[in-house]
């Protein structure tokens, strides 16, 4: 059993959600990354979702381009990006990592080399914006024979005989954006979302993590009643930009926001 | 066009329309079969290929079709008198004209 797996059936025995911070790795600086991710998983986080820094993030709002920005502008690239899960994965074994991002540098290391890469560096899973389930027709069988799950996203407008399909082709957790919108876009429906978790639900037995839109405590708590994680991402990275200038702050800054959340929707 | 980590590179092209870093899959498809052929022309050449239409047939093509014509005016003196040459002038300049003023330092 994947270690995404394992964690969300620890979780459900325990009654409790999946809290799932979202950084970029290499943001603003190569050196943060790790000890950032050490300090949220000590704060309550449960699965860390790891942002691989891409030149066009077109799901991504002002927030998390800018984060790709600062990494960018030290090069981080994907094997940087591998080298910090394999650092991480030294002292923690446990805790699951997902790399989340777009499709061009993954195609550019060539697939086999990057499953067997992130497989080699302890990655569980991976979730590419811009790949629909139907161009990966390649790609998906890769992964699944290195045992990473393939994540999608669902959005607002999926039909639903296409969220079957999508359901169908991930493993690990489904990503339900809650929002028509790029990452960080406000204005959560949390009825609406619940509404639209009941008809995935249909389609699979597999955790819904909800994303885009979740920014305070509240709506973490209002999310982790109706969904299976709570991914946070946009409030957390607006939170590194405004330490761009004491990187040494970051790590505890961030996961005091992380912890807050854990706190909020576990009582 | 992308750098070695597979990061989408900055372009740059006189024309609005040709300043991207991608070519459609179609075009990749017939260049790949050999169906079609693709050349380069730089902005000084199309500029003068804008003006030259615009000058000679007062026809204001698009930048974007102005590098086909100044591809045209590289092939048409290597071409018999009776062979046809045809140039698909797929969009008008007059969306172009405040571009091409200011760089011929015109004030409109």
């Amino acid at each position: 059993m994947s270690r995404i797996s394992s964690c969300f059936d620890k979780l459900q025995a325990e009654g409790r959600k999946a809290l799932i911070p979202y950084v970029t790795a290499g943001d603003p600086a190569p050196g943060v990354t790790l000890p950032l991710m050490h300090a949220m998983v000590e704060s309550g986080a449960d699965i860390i979702e790891l942002g691989v820094p891409f030149s066009d993030p077109m799901a991504d709002g002002p927030v998390i381009q800018l984060a790709c920005e600062r990494a960018l502008s030290h090069n981080t690239s994907l094997q940087d990006v591998l080298a910090v899960v394999a650092e991480f994965r030294k002292t923690d074994q446990t805790t699951p990592v997902v790399l989340m991002g777009y499709l061009n540098p993954i195609e550019v290391m060539g697939y086999e080399v990057f499953a067997q890469a992130a497989s080699d560096a302890g990655v569980d899973g991976v979730l590419t914006v811009d790949l629909p389930p139907e161009e990966a027709v390649e790609f998906g069988p890769l992964m699944k024979a290195k045992e990473i799950d393939v994540i999608y996203l669902l959005a607002p407008t999926t039909v639903e005989s296409r969220i079957e399909k999508i359901c169908a082709a991930g493993s690990g957790y489904v990503y339900y954006v809650s929002v028509k919108g790029v990452t960080g876009s406000a204005s959560l429906d949390v009825g609406e979302v619940a509404d639209r978790l009941d008809v995935i639900r249909k389609h699979t037995d597999m955790p819904v993590g909800v994303g885009f839109g979740i920014r305070d405590d509240a709506s973490a708590r209002a999310i982790s009643e109706v969904a299976d994680g709570v991914i946070v991402g946009s409030v957390l990275v607006n939170k590194i930009a405004e330490l761009a200038d004491q990187q040494d702050k970051i790590p505890e800054a961030v996961a005091a926001i992380s912890g807050s959340m854990r706190q909020a929707m576990d009582k | 066009m992308e750098d070695d980590a597979g990061q989408i590179l900055g372009t740059h092209s006189v024309s609005a329309g040709l300043d991207y870093p991608g070519v459609g899959p179609e075009h990749s498809y017939l260049k790949d079969i050999g169906r079609a052929e693709y050349t380069a022309i730089n902005d000084d050449e199309a500029l003068d290929a804008f003006r030259r239409l615009t000058l000679v047939e007062g026809i204001m093509p698009a930048l974007e079709s102005s590098h086909a014509i100044a591809q045209a005016m590289k092939m048409a003196p290597t071409m018999d008198k009776d062979q046809i040459l045809l140039v698909n002038l797929s969009g008008r300049g007059d969306k172009d004209m405040h571009t091409v003023a200011a760089i011929d330092g015109i004030k409109v």
